[in-house]
């Protein structure tokens, strides 16, 4: 079971010394996005008109709460980071895909070099999430579909 | 104005671990994918995302961006700390507010008030109970009950980067 918020919108205002401020508000449930931003066209519009301020940029979120949550099956702490190195579809470019609080057990445990670093992609839950990944909707920050794993590894950051 | 999509949408995780810090998982999407879609598919992740890490998933979600490329410039006196605070109420009779940075003196009144009787406050008003603009609740927002100016404390990064005498 989840929990949809109403989508929320967010204009981001540029005043005369490059300072940003935004503005935030909500739409109601089931409102599309071509229907928020149409909406918000006139905002900015209207906005721009009582400050003095120059609207840059618009967004619209659509966020879910997950409840119940489901609890960790082992304490790990976020800054336990684990990376995955994708490319795109044209094998031009590498995305990386930070997941905090990757899990001890998924990382490689052998008397290699990289023990205890690399996370091991034959663990079949690994696997699964990099095949969810890969074979989904996701795309690198061009909008090039993400088509295979190059590298993971497991970074501590503070 | 002329706002563009960016080529994505920005998706998002947040997860807490056990020490009670919150993180963020962040990928991209096409920005033409429907939002009820892409949620869809953030759910199916979040599961096989969860097995791999020790924090709890508690969200997710989907933002949409567009950029004015060419965005006029601001006014020369226009400081975002000078905010316009217009206070709402909605269909279910609670009080929703929007802060707006950077509201010109030129439509407030003497004492710090919005002056409602200015032609761009007006439009302004009417463009939030005239147009599809909702409460937190998602309750249809229906009147304004309160408008006016608040200032909010300078960052040191808003402070005139001159302002050193010697």
């Amino acid at each position: 079971m989840s929990i949809s918020f109403v989508p929320s919108y967010a204009v981001t205002l540029i005043d005369s010394t490059n300072n940003s401020g935004v503005t935030r508000g909500y739409f109601p449930p089931d409102t599309d996005k071509d229907t928020a931003f149409s909406q918000l066209a006139g905002f900015v519009g209207a906005v721009s008109a009582i400050t003095g301020c120059s609207p840059v940029r618009i967004s619209v979120t659509y966020r879910v709460k997950i409840d119940p949550t489901t609890p960790p099956v082992e304490p790990t702490e976020a800054r336990q980071e684990g990376l995955f190195v994708l490319s795109n579809e044209d094998g031009t470019l590498f995305s990386v895909l930070a997941v905090p609080g990757i899990r001890s057990s998924k990382l490689i445990d052998d008397v290699t070099c990289f023990s205890g670093i690399n996370i091991n992609q034959l663990d079949s839950e690994v696997a699964a999430f990099l095949t969810d990944i890969t074979g989904g909707i996701y795309v690198d920050p061009f909008g090039i579909d993400l088509v295979a794993i190059e590298a993971a590894y497991m970074r501590e950051v503070s | 104005m002329a706002f563009v999509s960016l080529p994505t949408a920005t998706v998002f995780w947040d997860l807490l671990d056990g020490t009670g810090n919150r993180a963020q998982v962040r990928a991209h999407v096409p920005a033409a994918s429907l939002a009820a879609t892409v949620l869809a598919n953030l759910a199916g992740t979040a599961t096989v995302m969860q097995a791999i890490t020790g924090c709890t998933i508690e969200a997710f979600g989907v933002s949409y961006a567009q950029k004015d490329p060419v965005a006029a410039a601001p006014a020369a006196d226009s400081r975002v700390e000078n905010k316009g605070t217009f206070v709402f109420t909605a269909a279910n009779g609670l009080r929703t507010r929007l802060e707006v940075p950077g509201i010109l003196e030129a439509v407030l009144t003497s004492s710090g008030a919005v002056d409602l009787t200015d032609l761009a406050a007006i439009a302004f008003i009417d463009q939030i109970l005239g147009g599809l603009y909702s409460s937190n609740t998602g309750s249809d927002i229906t009147a304004i009950s309160a408008a006016y100016q608040k200032f909010r404390r300078s960052t040191k990064a808003m402070l005139p980067s001159d302002r050193n005498v010697a």
